[in-house]
């Protein structure tokens, strides 16, 4: 196995307690038995477990040339479902926490001050956070990237409403939100972590004929029927969303942007002070901000030309535009001004949904739109986050040979959800193409390490061993709605269940 | 023939930067490509920028600019210096195509006639 074409090689445990940064090796041994990204990641949480760890991972093939290799996942126990969840990382977060050195960053205990860390070239630095504690997600992002001298320095971080003990605060990702539905943004600030920042030089090897294999592979995957198009409403028009509905913010639509190594630009940025057609760079500041949360946008319709000032708010406090949603439409509040001040207030107030009244399931807010069983199924299992759409995209059930099954199209996506955070592969491009189905991610891991072993049984394996071991951690707390609940739906969650252990 | 930056068509993805590093150095980083994206990510303001044999192309989205040798650019940051410092682009000459024309996944990169 040639390990240096995928990994650094290090582990980064970092304890807040002790105030300490410690490198372990990542082995062969390692890759060998779990692969990376989440599969690894929960390893690191079992062997830390009694430290309240959260661990951010990255695939095998995270930052290399294999198409939509963006991804990676951060673990650890969620505060609303009270469960252990992966979330996934994307955007250029975790091609940079690689880079800047580490495969694995543990984070252990908590810190009686607020801090940072500081990833860059194989050193870690856990450094004072008291200048940014109190800022939003946009002024910490600014003035992080100011103090390193470089605006390409990533960030993972939270915004007030993690520092205030929101349980629907969420993880930021730069001066973006991210899919974050689990309320981790609270999990760093209960340990007044405010940031990760990540930058680095780093590079990795490539095996002979990788690089040409993979631009086949991009090749086809720009063949699909969705690429004609770009951009997160086009998505969401895949997804069912009516072209009316999308008008109010379709006319605020600059540019689209991509993943790292992604052919389609799954991120729109909408203008807000300044024209959409504007080429030459802005004299403001913020004149927008950039939609990459599907399920957050939907959430957030109901709002029609209000929605990109209040998107616009959610990320600056750091919170998940999904609860958001559901909590402004309970509440009736559709005006922007209005819905600004209730997130400003929301970031500050500590609670979760149950105290607003919105009816959810183990904790989360529903996935709009959807009532599918399949869809209620993926959210009752809590593992991997539903910000990600619940089907496929660009194509239907039929395209990618599944029945009408909800279990058995639960299971197609829960499989490829922990694949491509195992191989640390964007999951919306896990989605995206039947063309680029498990076989020929297993293919690409096989080739860029040289592994015979990597076979798509073998992968696919991992991904049901994954899924049994978070499970085995603790089912998620809560109850099911009335609406929801179903002999159906206990029948369907117990043949899920026994399909991991199989 | 010479390389072709078509800005509007860019989608910030950043697989030419390793792509031509690749022709470079054989190994999978962006640190010493002879294109760099610049971007300012909260204006969503970016495009290519191409270091050559004569000169530094910036493509901006709305319009390219060709700057000298030593000349100042307006509103480029530390961040962007590096490219100054990286080889000229030879258009992988001894390759049939360019590796960042054959990695762009927009076309927004492409050989035209000089």
């Amino acid at each position: 196995m040639d390990l240096e074409n995928a990994y650094m090689g290090r582990i980064l445990v970092a304890d807040l307690n002790e105030g300490t940064c410690e490198e372990e090796e990542l082995t062969e041994e390692m890759v060998n038995e779990h692969i990376g990204g989440a599969a690894i990641n929960l390893a690191l949480y079992k062997q830390h477990a009694d430290r309240n760890p959260i661990v951010f991972g990255t695939g095998l093939l995270t930052g290399t040339f294999a198409p939509s290799s963006c991804a990676g996942v951060m673990t650890g126990k969620s505060p609303v479902s009270g469960r252990v969840c992966h979330v996934p990382l994307s955007w250029q977060t975790a091609v940079e926490i690689k880079y800047s050195g580490y495969d694995f960053v543990v984070v252990l205990g908590e810190s009686e001050k607020p801090v940072r860390l500081w990833l860059h070239d194989e050193l870690a630095e856990l450094a004072d956070a008291e200048e940014v504690w109190g800022q939003d997600v946009w002024q910490t992002t600014d003035k992080l990237r100011y103090e390193h001298g470089d605006d390409y320095v990533q960030l993972i971080g939270i915004g007030p409403a993690g520092e205030k003990g929101c349980r629907v605060a969420q993880i930021s990702e730069g001066a973006w939100g991210s899919r974050d539905v689990f309320g981790m943004g609270f999990t760093l600030g209960a340990r007044k972590l405010k940031a990760i920042a990540m930058r680095g030089l780093g590079s990795l090897e490539v095996a002979d004929g990788f690089l040409d294999e993979c631009l086949e592979v991009q090749q086809g995957l720009r063949k699909g029927a969705i690429f004609e198009k770009q951009g997160l409403l086009a998505l969401l028009e895949d997804l069912g969303v009516s072209a009316a509905d999308l008008e109010p913010i379709q006319q605020k639509v600059h540019r689209h942007s991509a993943a790292f190594n992604c052919a389609y630009a799954a991120n729109t940025y909408l203008m807000i002070d300044e024209p959409p057609g504007l080429l030459e760079e802005s004299k403001q500041d913020e004149p927008g901000l950039l939609l990459n949360d599907p399920a957050g946008v939907i959430s957030l319709l109901f709002l029609k030309e209000g929605l990109p000032v209040v998107l616009r708010e959610i990320n600056r406090q750091g919170l998940d535009p999904v609860a958001c949603g559901a909590l402004l439409a309970k509440e009736g509040v559709s005006e922007a001004e209005e819905a600004v001040k209730r997130v400003k207030a929301l970031a500050g107030e500590g609670v979760g949904l149950e105290d607003a009244g919105v009816e959810n399931v183990y904790g989360l807010a529903p996935w709009p739109l959807s009532e599918a069983l399949e869809a209620r199924l993926i959210q009752a299992v809590s593992i991997f986050s539903h910000a990600v759409p619940l089907s496929p995209l660009g194509g239907g059930w039929a395209d990618v040979s599944v029945g009408e099954d909800p279990a058995e199209r639960a299971q197609w996506w829960l499989d490829r959800m922990a694949v491509s955070s195992i191989l640390g592969i964007c999951p919306i491009a896990a989605l995206l193409s039947p063309e680029f189905g498990i076989e020929k991610m297993a293919e690409l891991g096989a080739k860029a390490v040289d592994w015979d072993g990597l076979t798509e049984e073998a992968l696919l394996k991992q991904a049901r061993k994954l899924l049994a071991e978070t499970h085995a951690l603790g089912e998620a707390g809560g109850t099911v709605p009335s609406s929801w609940a179903s002999a159906d739906l206990d029948g369907a969650l117990e043949k899920l269940r026994q399909g991991w252990e199989g | 023939m010479e390389l072709s930056v078509e800005s509007l068509k860019c989608i910030g993805c950043r697989i030419c930067e390793y792509a031509c590093n690749y022709h470079h150095d054989m190994d999978c980083s962006p640190n010493g490509a002879s294109l760099m994206l610049h971007r300012a990510e909260k204006r969503d303001y970016f495009g290519m920028m191409v270091k050559r044999e004569k000169d530094l192309l910036l493509a901006r989205p709305e319009g390219p600019e060709v700057v000298p040798p030593g000349e100042q650019v307006e509103g480029a940051g530390a961040s962007s210096k590096p490219i100054l410092m990286r080889a000229p682009c030879d258009l992988c000459e001894d390759e049939d195509e360019p590796f960042c024309v054959k990695a762009c996944p927009t076309g927004c990169l492409s050989m035209v006639e000089s």
